[in-house]
């Protein structure tokens, strides 16, 4: 087994660990929506915890019908239940919901690239998905457990260096260090951490109790570094209305990173 | 994925029409089929099926072939069918032998098949290409057991019919083979996994055939169509399977599944136990055909909302419909098609199915099969139903003559019976005393004795109601209107003038005479009851 497969096994074991924990409520089986690619190598560990597979396939430019033929010769091979395929982009689809429930009790966002890219406008469409997401999630007072994985090669047009100058000033002084060492390390996983935590609780806060667990650090393919995130939303029982997201800064510093 | 062999990167076909060979180094027997022009495409994918299902089914014979195939070689189990529809698209797959580089190339070939006559579900090699005509991509991907890889074959079927369009309406045509190389593509991929497989996908059906991805008609179809099992809960599944395992040549189902649900053949509750015939080419012969069937619970025709009737199977693969055997096999008496539910598996090979299975090619054998089956199984199933309709018969019959019986005994010890309507009552009970009879055999111990009983004091009653005519006695229990309402002897004769015009009237119609009769005594009471 090479150290990638190694890491994705390891990452997706300390996932089921997590999700077992804060879906432990739910009978039946769990729903699932996210970017499992062709081999489905996630949806495959967690099969026996899965009822039904919302799988999105954006395929490679010209040849976009082979992943997604591809995609369903694994579903059906391994006879994953309740098995639907959504072609397009994932981030898209979160935006604009494409009449899907948004009653997804896991939600996997293992993307290729980094959190953030900005387009000509300075807009970033994976961050607005992740709040699209999340705000869906909500409407349908659904509890979930999100994990998302990039890599650091984030093209955030300083965006995130912002977002943490911003975090520093509601930070104690041990977490204002943390994050000054975050936006200058070179190592753009730890500074992610800080923001990807900033997207979920500022949007999530408002709807639900957020529970983080430890992020992941691992080597992907090409040396990539890789970071993987999980989070557990829980419905807030007397929350009718969205509040202020207002979070507390101070709790994302004392997330210490896995190193695998 | 692992390397990609476009087609457009490979040299074309020779313009030689008669070389026959294949530019991507498969040595391919010249053949006919392959100097076949474009359009016939056109007319093997369109015209060929009327029915936007049968191009499912010619994927799922495709798949129960493989199935069998990989059974026979290995004798495993658990071999499965499995047909998902996902967003535009619809999926099949099995797990039977698979094929390899060669097959998967030849797959191009319209009319090449290796299936052999009727060793296989399917055989011509032109279902294959079928999804051309509803999807806008066909792909395929198969590995065979004991392959490192799989490999993958994409009809661009959009492109393709486009082309033959546009040739068309310029008057211009071009090779079939051309044609498909141009519009196809393979690659492979990397599997080193021991599983062996075909997945069909017709990618982005037409909306013209969006029934094709409707689940509920899908299963619906399968259900009725493909070698699918019986389900557990029709109470002679297994006495059926065991008879057919038994008796008829390579019997075999898959299960299917639509949507991950398992799907099974389409049952009636409320049958007899079913009965089997072994349908010989000639008496002592050779089995040419197998049936079964059960009849009705009750002695009537089963509903048309369900299953209902005889049904050919080869291959296990339905032939046609229920209308399909009750035209070919009930000369007389089709409505007694109806009162079984039953399947003939037709053994014989020389029977053969026509391309779109609604019927069976015209030949001897055909015939044979027709004559013989009318004879091993049809006649007999005709004399049950035609026994058991006359037994239905002659109980309504037995229930008529005892009403008939009990309301004119009613009505003669009540005083209600008029005089005029003696005659007809007698009439009447002769005419179902006659009925009844006739169908006597067809009683058996009590009812019998039951039914013999009833006659005696029927004849009783039309012996006693004939008395008065004849011989001019006073028929106890009759009603004289004339002796109520003491009519003069002037008014009897106008009565008895009145009678008889009406009874010319109304000759041949007792019912509608003792209604004009009893509403004449019904004026006469208002009219002369003060006298």
């Amino acid at each position: 087994m090479n150290p990638f497969t190694e890491h994705k096994t390891k990452v997706r074991e300390l996932n089921l660990k997590a999700m077992q924990r804060c879906l432990e409520n739910i009978k039946g089986g769990w729903s699932y929506f996210g970017l499992p690619s062709s081999k489905m190598e996630d949806v495959l560990y967690w099969k026996e915890f899965l009822r039904s597979v919302d799988a999105v396939e954006r395929g490679l430019p010209g040849r976009e019908w082979q992943s997604r033929h591809e995609l369903m010769l694994t579903a059906m091979r391994h006879g994953i239940k309740c098995f639907k395929m959504h072609a397009g982009d994932i981030d898209d689809i979160m935006l604009d919901g494409q009449n899907l429930s948004w009653e997804f009790d896991v939600v996997n966002l293992d993307y290729t690239g980094g959190i953030t890219y900005k387009d000509a406008e300075k807009h970033s469409k994976r961050v607005e998905a992740l709040r699209s997401l999340i705000q869906r999630q909500a409407q349908q007072k659904k509890q979930f457990f999100l994990s998302i994985t990039v890599n650091d090669r984030h093209q955030d047009g300083g965006e995130i260096r912002t977002v943490l100058n911003e975090m520093i000033k509601q930070a104690e002084p041990g977490c204002i260090e943390s994050l000054h060492n975050a936006i200058k390390d070179s190592d753009q996983r730890q500074a992610a951490i800080f923001y990807i935590c900033h997207i979920v609780l500022a949007t999530g806060q408002q709807w639900f109790k957020i529970e983080m667990f430890r992020p992941i650090f691992y080597t992907g393919n090409r040396d990539y570094k890789m970071l993987n995130m999980t989070f557990c939303f829980k419905q807030v029982a007397t929350r009718d209305a969205p509040v202020t997201g207002v979070y507390d800064v101070n709790k994302i510093c004392t997330l210490t990173p896995i190193l695998l | 994925m692992g390397d990609k062999n476009k087609a457009d990167s490979v040299p074309k076909a020779s313009n030689d029409p008669n070389t026959g060979s294949d530019p991507s180094g498969t040595t391919i027997p010249a053949r006919r089929e392959e100097l076949a022009f474009g359009y016939i495409l056109e007319v093997l994918t369109q015209g060929l099926y009327p029915n936007v299902f049968d191009v499912l089914r010619e994927y799922v014979q495709n798949a129960f072939d493989a199935v069998d195939k990989h059974r026979r070689a290995y004798r495993r189990k658990n071999y499965k069918i499995k047909i998902n529809i996902t967003e535009n698209s619809i999926f099949i797959m099995d797990n039977g032998v698979g094929m390899d580089e060669q097959q998967i190339k030849q797959y191009r070939y319209v009319g090449y098949s290796e299936k052999v006559g009727n060793e296989s579900a399917g055989f011509r090699g032109i279902g294959k290409l079928s999804g051309i005509s509803v999807a806008e991509n066909l792909i395929v991907t198969s590995k065979t057991q004991g392959s490192k890889v799989a490999h993958i074959i994409k009809f661009n079927a959009r492109k393709m019919l486009e082309e033959i369009l546009t040739l068309k309406r310029q008057g211009k045509n071009r090779p079939l083979n051309d044609l498909i190389l141009d519009n196809t593509e393979f690659s492979t991929m990397k599997d080193e996994t021991t599983d062996h497989y075909t997945l069909v996908e017709l990618q982005n059906v037409r909306k013209e055939h969006s029934r094709l991805l409707d689940p509920i008609q899908v299963a619906e179809y399968v259900a009725k169509i493909c070698p699918v099992p019986f389900s557990d809960r029709f109470v002679y599944a297994t006495e059926i399977e065991t008879e057919l395992l038994a008796n008829v040549t390579d019997y075999f189902f898959v299960p299917h599944y639509v949507q991950d649900q398992p799907v099974f053949k389409p049952y009636v509750d409320d049958l007899n136990k079913p009965k089997f015939y072994e349908i010989e080419d000639v008496e002592g012969g050779s089995l040419i055909a197998y049936g079964w069937a059960c009849k009705n619970k009750s002695d009537k025709q089963l509903p048309e909302s369900g299953p209902r009737g005889l049904s050919f199977r080869a291959k296990n693969i339905s032939i046609g419909d229920s209308k399909l055997a009750r035209t070919m096999l009930w000369k007389k008496n089709g409505h007694l098609a109806y009162w079984f539910f039953g399947e003939i598996h037709v053994i014989d090979e020389n029977v053969i199915p026509s391309s779109e299975r609604s019927s069976f090619e015209d030949n001897a054998a055909r015939q044979r099969l027709i004559d013989r089956t009318e004879i091993g199984m049809i006649n007999r199933l005709s004399k049950v139903a035609q026994e058991a309709s006359g037994m239905q018969n002659a109980q309504k019959k037995r229930v008529a003559l005892r009403e008939l019986v009990d309301n004119t005994e009613l009505s003669l010890s009540e005083g209600t019976l008029p005089k005029e309507m003696v005659v007809y009552e007698a009439a009447k009970l002769i005419s179902a005393v006659e009925r009844l009879q006739k169908s006597l055999r067809l009683f058996k111990g009590r009812k019998k004795a039951e039914a013999e009983r009833l006659l005696e004091r029927a004849r009783d009653l039309v012996n006693n109601l004939n008395i008065n005519p004849d011989t001019k006695q006073e028929l106890e229990g009759a009603f004289d209107i004339k002796h109520e309402v003491q009519l003069s002897e002037q008014e009897s004769s106008f009565y008895d003038m009145v009678i008889e015009s009406l009874k010319e009237v109304f000759a041949g119609d007792p019912d509608r005479f003792g209604l004009v009769i009893n509403k004449l005594h019904e004026k006469m009471f208002e009219e002369y009851s003060e006298r």
